[in-house]
């Protein structure tokens, strides 16, 4: 089942006890499902296996190699909501995912209540997951490797850049 | 914020006799850059000073005067987002390459003295984490160690975040030692751990800089 | 007497290189700060510039009230004015037991012990008309013609005398140094300033620097701030009756 995959950032929806059934803070909504010209950008992934799919669209388009959370949504739940969604291209170096890229569009007041409510059930039922730096540089070292991906189309710094060919020029130990 | 006003006193031509004991702190350079600025007396002329003493307050005091605000007000304006470059950032960053001692003073002093404003805290702890380890050091992990006994468990994730970043074997000495109370950051430091100790064993490498 | 309180501040002389500002001294110090406000941060130390070893540790109050300064071979512990006259520092009895507290919360952190104690305190003296500070020159100084004549704008008394007192049943020696000065300057508050001219008052009460055995405990800091309490009453009430304020 296809899923759309966003970035959030797990502080601020823990900022109220939403297993409680409390609220979504407004700054959980403000921040992470924040809308440029009422659109929300999402990554489609075939189904919750390939995530790693995302974490690289999400990471290879990135300054920073920074630990993030992400959340999975059915497209089938925006389709039977009465969503609008666009396929545009998405701004990520690895050419195989920029027709991956979905937005959410047309959004307003009652839909973002929606995605925010979606959202904190992911918490709920303990769907979020958190990606860090290391998990990033594992994903991108592996799309480098397959040759998706070119190192210095990266825009992170070089030092970042060094410590992922060492990664690529070092084989981990069995474990 | 309204703010309370100090009536502050600036006195002339006062010479401070040397053998005071530190009571003038003449020994110190501190976070406030004049010594005197958090008492209520300021000395225009300090005869006892050297030279040289002398040149390195007023250039710090000059320095402060010039760009706390603006990183102030860039913390407070930005939205952060994690995995990307923000203003604040690409203004420390500029002070940095100008005068990377004079930055992290300053630093510390919007730090210590914003210390209960969140928004500032936060945004200069993810800034700081993007600092290479011994770049910010010892001012970057003093931050971060600080955040991780703030109330708050935006501000502790932060500093969590900065330790992660830098990667470094002090990291993990500070992490095995911390205890949160909310179950997803202890839960966040353990994987902190995993990671850093998988780095440094198997890849014989950290991530010292994002 | 005194109107107006300044930085007080006490002092323990030790061998400190080792407590700078790493993850580890940073968390020791937390663990013994426990309850109290203070947030860790670094200040630089003037002496040491230059060889890698300027950067020291500080405790700070975020108003700037309280400043524990880890020097390589000084802990200053001092309370800073941040009301208008003062007012925050308290009396010195209320002061010198915070500053123990501190002290305790160190020794306890650390294990150390000092070889030299010292107890500054700063403040002024009432505002007073030109003939009253004038009067208190002449009393004080005893001035050549010239200066009976010409009374200075700006003068400075300062005088320094050994004593004795008994810490851990020791005799330790103490310089007392007293220090009356004129000074003059500019008072800012809410956008209007104003002129002032007054009378500056600092003891500076601290053991000799001769015997640097590492020797002086909680205790020994305890009884020494005792007795300097004492000393600097006794100076106070001895000023007083002496420039008649």
């Amino acid at each position: 089942m296809a899923l759309l995959a966003r970035r959030i950032d797990k502080a601020l929806w823990l900022q109220t006890d939403i297993f409680k059934g409390e609220d979504v803070s407004a700054d959980a909504i403000t921040n992470c499902i924040k809308t440029k010209k009422n659109t929300l950008s999402t990554w489609k992934i075939k189904d919750s296996s390939s995530i790693n799919e995302a974490i690289l669209a999400l990471a290879s388009g990135a300054n920073h190699i920074d630990t993030f959370d992400i959340i999975y949504l059915d497209v089938d739940f925006f389709e039977n909501k009465n969503f609008k969604l666009d396929f545009t291209p998405g701004m990520t170096s690895v050419k195989d995912l920029v027709e991956t890229h979905v937005d959410i569009i047309n959004l307003d007041y009652k839909k973002l209540g929606i995605i925010a409510s979606s959202i904190a059930e992911q918490f709920i039922n303990n769907k979020v997951r958190r990606v860090t730096n290391l998990e990033i540089r594992k994903v991108l070292k592996e799309a480098i490797e397959k040759n998706r991906l070119s190192i210095e189309d990266l825009k992170i710094s070089d030092a970042s850049k060094e410590k992922i060919k060492k990664m690529c020029h070092q084989a981990p130990s069995a474990s | 914020m309204f703010k309370k006003s100090i009536p502050k006193f600036i006195i002339y031509d006062q010479k401070y006799d040397q053998n005071f004991l530190n009571i003038d702190n003449q020994d110190i350079y501190s976070i406030n850059g004049h010594k005197y600025e958090s008492n209520y007396f300021k000395v225009n002329q300090k005869s006892t000073e050297s030279t040289n003493d002398t040149v390195l307050r007023e250039s710090y005091e000059s320095f402060k005067n010039h760009n706390k605000e603006k990183i102030i007000d860039a913390l407070l304006l930005n939205d952060f987002e994690y995995g990307y470059n923000s203003t604040s950032e690409f203004i420390i960053q500029s002070l940095f390459k100008e005068n990377s001692i004079f930055t992290k003073d300053l630093l510390n002093d919007i730090f210590i003295s914003n210390f209960d404003n969140k928004i500032i805290i936060i945004g200069l702890l993810k800034t700081i984490a993007h600092f290479e380890y011994t770049d910010i050091s010892p001012i970057g992990p003093t931050m971060a160690l600080a955040a991780l006994s703030y109330s708050d468990p935006e501000v502790q994730e932060c500093g969590i975040r900065a330790y992660e970043n830098w990667g470094h074997a002090d990291s993990l000495k500070v992490l095995n030692k911390i205890k949160c109370e909310q179950e997803w950051l202890s839960q966040y430091i353990n994987q902190v751990i995993e990671i850093l100790e998988e780095e440094l064993i198997i890849y014989g490498t950290t991530c010292t800089k994002n | 007497m005194i109107k107006i309180s300044g930085k007080h501040q006490v002092s323990i002389f030790g061998e400190f290189s080792d407590i700078v500002p790493t993850s580890e001294t940073i968390l020791s110090i937390l663990n013994s700060f426990k309850g109290k406000d203070f947030i860790p941060g670094t200040v630089r130390e003037i002496a040491k510039i230059g060889t890698g070893n300027e950067i020291r540790l500080q405790l700070a109050t975020q108003n700037k009230e309280w400043l524990v300064n880890f020097l390589t071979n000084r802990i200053d512990i001092e309370k800073n004015p941040i009301e208008g006259d003062g007012d925050n520092i308290g009396n010195i009895q209320n002061f010198v037991e915070e500053a123990v507290d501190i002290c305790k919360r160190i020794i306890k952190a650390f294990k150390i012990k000092s070889y030299r104690l010292s107890l500054i305190t700063t403040g002024m003296l009432d505002d007073m008309n030109s003939s009253k500070l004038d009067a208190i020159y002449i009393k004080l100084f005893n001035p050549i013609s010239y200066y009976r004549k010409n009374i200075p704008f700006e003068w400075n008394f300062r005088t320094g005398a050994n004593t004795e007192i008994t810490i851990k049943n020791k005799k330790e020696r103490l310089n007392v140094l007293t220090s009356l000065n004129r000074i003059h300057g500019l008072i800012i508050h809410q956008d209007v300033t104003q002129n002032f001219d007054r009378i500056e008052i600092q003891f500076d009460i601290n053991t000799t620097h001769e015997n640097k055995n590492q020797r002086f405990n909680i205790n020994s800091i305890i009884e020494f701030l005792n007795q300097a309490i004492e000393i600097r009453t006794q100076l106070i009430t001895d000023i007083k009756e002496h420039i008649n304020v």
